[in-house]
């Protein structure tokens, strides 16, 4: 537990920047995965649409 | 289709379920706190020209200062971010906000943290942290009102009916989320007695600065970013009439930018005892803020591609769309004086006060007003707005304000940096300090001037809101309305 804690704390910027980067690429590619296009395009009509719901 | 001047009439009355009244009440706050913040900062912009204008001590500069930057910041943007965010957040999750008393608490528990605060500026209360100056007890005080901020704000998403979370609520509620962790992080201190308002941080010397610096780059991050990229996200879209232009890239904006924004605060220490990488780093990553600041100013102008012709006639998509322009422009120069060999001619110049102010009365402001005018006659279940004209009067009175403002402190900032560190052949330094700031009088003066033109803007559309409140229009524009919502109808 100790070595692990102190490999953590050795390396914390480069895990971090590990960490954050691969979280962004995956979003960047969940963004763009195929299909979502459609999906998105709803929801960009959200705050339209809500208008004439009432 | 809503037209320039009109809204969809009866939207107040048609959704009774909205909880408007306390939206009303920060809406109001906005415009009384950005007129006081405004105000006093003109009579500290005419201190800095006329120093005899210092009435010591309450109203010497070193007390009106954290005065003007806590009265347009935490009051009048503060304010204008509660509205705009209970607004927000009711419509696009389709549900009333949570807790009419809890809600209600926020606004007058925040009214009363800015009066605390105020007051002791005045008195000389300070724990001399640029953005951060309330002490400890104000502090606790503000941490009680914004974590009821918080669970209004997520139970109100927890109970929403819209499946879909829309994105500037993500925005809303990573301002909200980071504002704490920041407040907390920042003002951790010891007070002296419990009966005294004096307190000590816990942090001292070089890393006291980099907190403090991480609190207050962030303060710009999350409080004055985004918070504010929430309210584009939604009003510029329903101004417009039109969606966003790329949902997918308001994603990729949210995530690079709340990922980037966070380690940018070392810029501000460039040359002193902070390590040399640390300051790289925060440099670094400055730059980096260049991409997801202009992604999103590019999908905000984009949204109006097609309806171009919308931006000619209607000065709320103006005050809008210039302060889209203000934030490219700002986050432009942002990244730019971050690089350490630019910082070392702009660093303590006025040029630094130019910069937060084509944000600060750009991007921040003109964004605000834009969702004033937008909410205003919405709120108050009016038909229209008292009158068309006197808000592009607004416009371009407060354009020209800007104008003045930061062109005088380009020159004004470039100046002084280059008079600082000027030589003569025998290596001496050819200014004394007291000449580069006789050099500046006739800048401070001109600044001045921006000053009281953007006061008159907010002004008029005080005048503007009380009208239209009232359930008044303008006799000039009755019959012109009615022939441009023949047309666009």
């Amino acid at each position: 537990m100790g070595a692990i804690l102190d490999f953590l704390a050795a390396h914390a910027g480069v895990i971090g920047i590990i960490f954050f980067f691969t979280f962004f690429c995956l979003v960047t590619l969940w963004t763009f995965r195929p299909g979502a296009g459609a999906v998105y395009r709803k929801y960009a009509q959200l705050p339209l649409e809500e208008e004439n719901k009432e | 289709m809503t037209t320039i001047a009109s809204t969809a009439s009866g939207t107040a009355s048609a959704s009774p379920d909205y909880n408007y009244k306390v939206v009303r009440l920060f809406t109001l706050a906005t415009v009384f706190w950005g007129i006081t913040g405004f105000l006093v900062g003109i009579v500290i912009a005419a201190q800095m020209a006329f120093p005899d204008l210092n009435i010591e001590p309450y109203l010497s500069f070193g007390r009106l200062r954290p005065l003007h930057t806590s009265a347009v910041i935490f009051a009048f943007c503060g304010n204008g971010l509660f509205a705009t965010s209970y607004y927000v957040v009711q419509r696009t999750c389709g549900v009333r906000l949570w807790s009419d008393a809890l809600s209600s608490f926020t606004f007058w528990g925040y009214q009363i943290f800015i009066i605390i605060a105020g007051l002791g500026y005045v008195m000389g209360v300070t724990q001399t942290k640029e953005y951060a100056e309330p002490e400890w007890y104000a502090d606790l005080w503000l941490t009680i009102v914004w974590v009821a901020y918080l669970l209004v704000y997520m139970m109100t998403i927890v109970k929403r009916k819209e499946p879909h979370l829309y994105v500037a609520n993500w925005f809303y509620l990573a301002f909200i989320i980071t504002i704490a962790v920041l407040h907390l992080g920042n003002n951790i201190s010891l007070p002296i007695d419990l009966a005294s308002a004096k307190s000590y941080s816990a942090f001292s010397g070089v890393q006291s600065a980099l907190i403090q610096w991480w609190y207050g780059h962030n303060a710009v991050g999350f409080f004055l970013t985004s918070g504010f990229l929430g309210m584009m996200y939604y009003f510029i879209p329903k101004q417009a009439g039109r969606p966003i232009y790329s949902y997918r890239l308001s994603i990729l904006h949210f995530w690079s930018l709340i990922f980037i924004y966070i380690w940018a605060g070392p810029h501000h220490l460039h040359y002193t005892a902070l390590p040399m990488w640390v300051q790289t780093l925060g440099m670094t990553f400055s730059i980096m803020l260049w991409m997801p600041s202009w992604g999103g100013m590019i999908n905000g102008l984009m949204t109006l591609s097609g309806a171009w012709h919308k931006l000619r006639e209607d000065p709320i998509l103006q005050f809008m769309a210039i302060a889209l322009a203000f934030y490219g422009m700002a986050t432009f120069e942002g990244p730019l004086l971050s690089i350490r060999s630019v910082n070392a001619l702009s660093h303590y110049t006025d040029w630094t006060i130019g910069h937060v102010h084509a944000g600060a009365l750009g991007w921040n402001g003109f964004i605000t007003f834009g969702a004033l005018y937008y909410l205003v006659p919405r709120l108050w279940g009016r038909e229209r707005i008292y009158s068309v004209k006197l808000i592009s009067l607004h416009l371009w009175i407060a354009s020209l304000g800007i104008v003045f403002y930061i062109a005088s402190m380009w020159v004004a900032g470039i100046m002084q940096g280059l008079m600082w560190r000027s030589y003569d052949d025998m290596g001496f330094l050819e200014y004394s300090f007291v000449e580069s700031v006789m050099a500046l009088k006739p800048f401070y003066i001109l600044r001045v001037t921006g000053g009281v033109l953007y006061l008159s803007g907010a002004l008029i559309m005080a005048y503007n809101f009380w009208r239209t409140i009232r359930g008044e229009v303008s006799a000039k524009e009755q019959p012109q309305i009615r022939n441009a919502q023949g047309v666009a109808a």
